[in-house]
């Protein structure tokens, strides 16, 4: 009984540390003041309603989705394809691409948005939306790579050999059998993918160039001129968004036996 | 040429020891033949070769006179049939069966008839709209069966068919794949660790080991007679004692276990007058034999050893008893319920004529 309660009041207190601050920043995104306060004063929806008229945050979050959304796919694109290879192979330099696939995720992100930087900075006038997207497919590869994976070494390989032994060649038999039965881990990988890029901050940092910028580092920038909790609005919306499609996305499709 | 021939065959994984070296089989139109063994006895790496998923690194496979060693599966037409079913989850029975038929683009009129044709073979009518999670074991395992049957495959390869289904499943869906065997006339080889399984169902028996074949016969012959210690001591032959050779001419030999004397005919095994030719007088030996060949008995007779009864178990339609003969210990089946105590005194009727004599290294 009481190893129990001791347990329960570290789970609350770790509870408290990871949602404390989201709470305060919703709470604090329906005052009514100018300023940031905490707790506020008053009642009001006015950032929400000043959110979707900030034409800077819809210009970002435009572009935030299309990173987002093109990244994914060429993540995914590239991942199935290297996971299948990682999971049903194995060949001489498969322990080395497998630290290879997980390495962004291991490099701090500032180091691998400087890299990046450098290496578009070499090649010259490479275009910043280009660079963006390039960056983001890079770092959404382990994600990728290991939902699906995961989701590969939950299927009978034998009935691939099925497939093929009743007439169809390899490459069928992976879109007949293989990809519909993976489509749960395809789409958890999606979902994680798109999240990942769209939150994130040390890639976009170093990618973003004049008159383009990911959502997040356009809100690091308003954040720099101005201190009305329009910024608390659109955090609080992110998150309620968020935690809408990854918790859809548990109920529809279980993904956290693969994430 | 026989239907299915391997020759010579060198085949393993990548980088690995081959497993198979040296094979070679030949299968004949129409028969069932079983490839008995232990695992890692090779039995599935050759089911894989024949299949198309390995490819020799020498030798050649024949099938029906063409040399299929390097075409690839796909294009073999050879039926597979899994120890997991590996039915396509995503799709209905009907979907799962109709597959084969839609990569041979056979047209909508006919794959219905054949579908359903497959499936009433299997007693599966009915099921078509169902999904193989909504399947017991059994039923999975006919839609596997089946989907496999429906493509009208040139041979039939079976992997452990029957093992991921219970003890009374097994026996029917051993005799309906006898019945479907023997109607449909279809080649079919099926790999099993299970002796009664390949006993049952074959017309012939190959008992592989380490990667080589050990004997091949119907499986009356493998049963009582095996060729080697290995096919012996793997179809029951569990008891062991030790004698020694003290008499042989051509008709009968003499065996002398501590002193009890045993004779044998030295032509016991049909069409095998050579059988026991290796025995030589004065040689020790090994006596390997099934317990329900010895009886247990009250009194002394011929051809008997005293015991002392260690242990009985009863297994339902006989008592299995733990015996001991001076310091080597055997088993013995009786039928007639529990007779014996702990510790009694008893005698052990041997039949010589059932037993396996290997030479003592």
């Amino acid at each position: 009984m009481k190893t129990s309660r001791f347990y329960l009041a570290v789970l609350g207190v770790l509870y408290l540390f990871l949602l404390g601050p989201f709470l305060l920043i919703f709470i604090a995104s329906f005052g009514s003041e100018p300023i940031m306060t905490f707790p506020p004063k008053g009642f009001s929806l006015r950032w929400f309603a000043k959110v979707f008229t900030v034409r800077m945050f819809l210009d970002a979050f435009i572009t935030s989705l299309w990173i987002g959304l093109a990244s994914t796919l060429s993540a995914l694109v590239l991942g199935i394809p290297a996971a299948y290879a990682l999971v049903r192979y194995s060949f001489p330099s498969r322990s080395l691409l497998e630290v290879l696939f997980a390495s962004p995720a291991v490099i701090p992100g500032l180091v691998l948005g400087f890299s990046l930087l450098r290496f578009f900075v070499l090649i010259g006038n490479f275009p910043i939306v280009l660079g963006l997207y390039v960056g983001h497919t890079v770092i959404l590869l382990p994600y990728t790579v290991r939902v699906v994976s995961a989701s590969l070494r939950n299927l009978d390989p034998s009935i691939e050999e099925a497939a093929v032994s009743l007439g169809a060649p390899p490459v069928r038999s992976f879109f007949l059998v293989v990809l519909p039965n993976i489509r749960a881990g395809v789409m958890a990988a999606f979902i994680l993918a798109f999240i990942t890029s769209f939150n994130n901050v040390p890639i976009s940092l170093f990618l973003t160039g004049p008159g383009i910028a990911a959502l997040p580092i356009q809100m690091l920038i308003y954040m720099e001129y101005y201190f009305d909790p329009t910024i608390a609005a659109l955090s609080s919306l992110l998150i309620v968004i968020t935690v809408l499609i990854v918790q859809g996305a548990e109920r529809g499709l279980g993904i956290s036996q693969y994430v | 040429m026989a239907f299915l021939e391997l020759k010579q065959i060198t085949a393993g994984y990548s980088k690995h020891e081959p497993i198979l070296r040296d094979f070679s089989l030949s299968v004949e139109r129409g028969k069932l033949v079983s490839l008995l063994g232990p695992s890692g006895c090779g039995k599935t790496t050759t089911l894989r070769l024949i299949a198309g998923f390995l490819t020799p690194r020498e030798g050649r496979i024949f099938l029906n006179g063409k040399d299929i060693t390097q075409a690839p599966p796909h294009t073999r037409n050879i039926g597979l049939v899994f120890q997991s079913y590996a039915l396509f989850p995503h799709l209905t029975v009907f979907d799962n069966v109709a597959f084969g038929l839609r990569m041979r683009k056979v047209p909508k009129d006919e794959l219905v008839e054949r579908v359903s044709k497959a499936l009433s073979i299997t007693d599966l009518s009915g099921l078509e709209h169902r999904f193989p999670s909504q399947l017991s074991g059994g039923q999975r395992q006919r839609v596997a069966l089946s989907r496999a049957l429906v493509i009208e495959p040139s041979l039939l390869l079976l992997d452990e068919p029957l093992s991921n289904l219970d003890a009374k499943l097994r026996v029917g869906m051993r005799a309906e794949l006898s019945r479907i065997q023997k109607t449909l006339e279809i080649t079919m080889i099926y790999v099993t660790h299970d002796q009664v399984e390949a006993l049952s169902l074959s017309d012939e028996v190959v008992v592989m080991q380490g990667g080589r074949i050990e004997q091949i016969g119907s499986p009356h012959q493998i049963y009582r007679y095996p060729a080697t210690p290995f096919v012996a001591r793997f179809l029951g032959f569990d008891n062991r004692l030790q004698g020694t050779v003290t008499a042989v001419n051509p008709d009968y030999g003499v065996l002398s276990v501590r002193g009890q004397q045993f004779t044998f005919s030295m032509k016991a095994v049909p069409n095998e007058p050579e059988h026991f030719s290796f025995l030589q007088e004065g040689e020790d030996v090994e006596i390997l034999f099934r317990p329900e060949d010895a009886r247990i008995e009250e009194s002394s007779g011929p051809n008997s050893l005293e015991v002392r009864v260690l242990f009985g178990t009863f297994l339902g339609k006989a008592v299995q008893y733990l015996v001991r003969f001076q310091d080597q210990e055997m088993t013995v089946l009786c039928s007639e319920g529990y007779r014996f105590q702990e510790g009694q005194r008893a005698f052990l009727r041997l039949d010589p004529n059932t037993w396996f004599l290997v030479r003592k290294e």
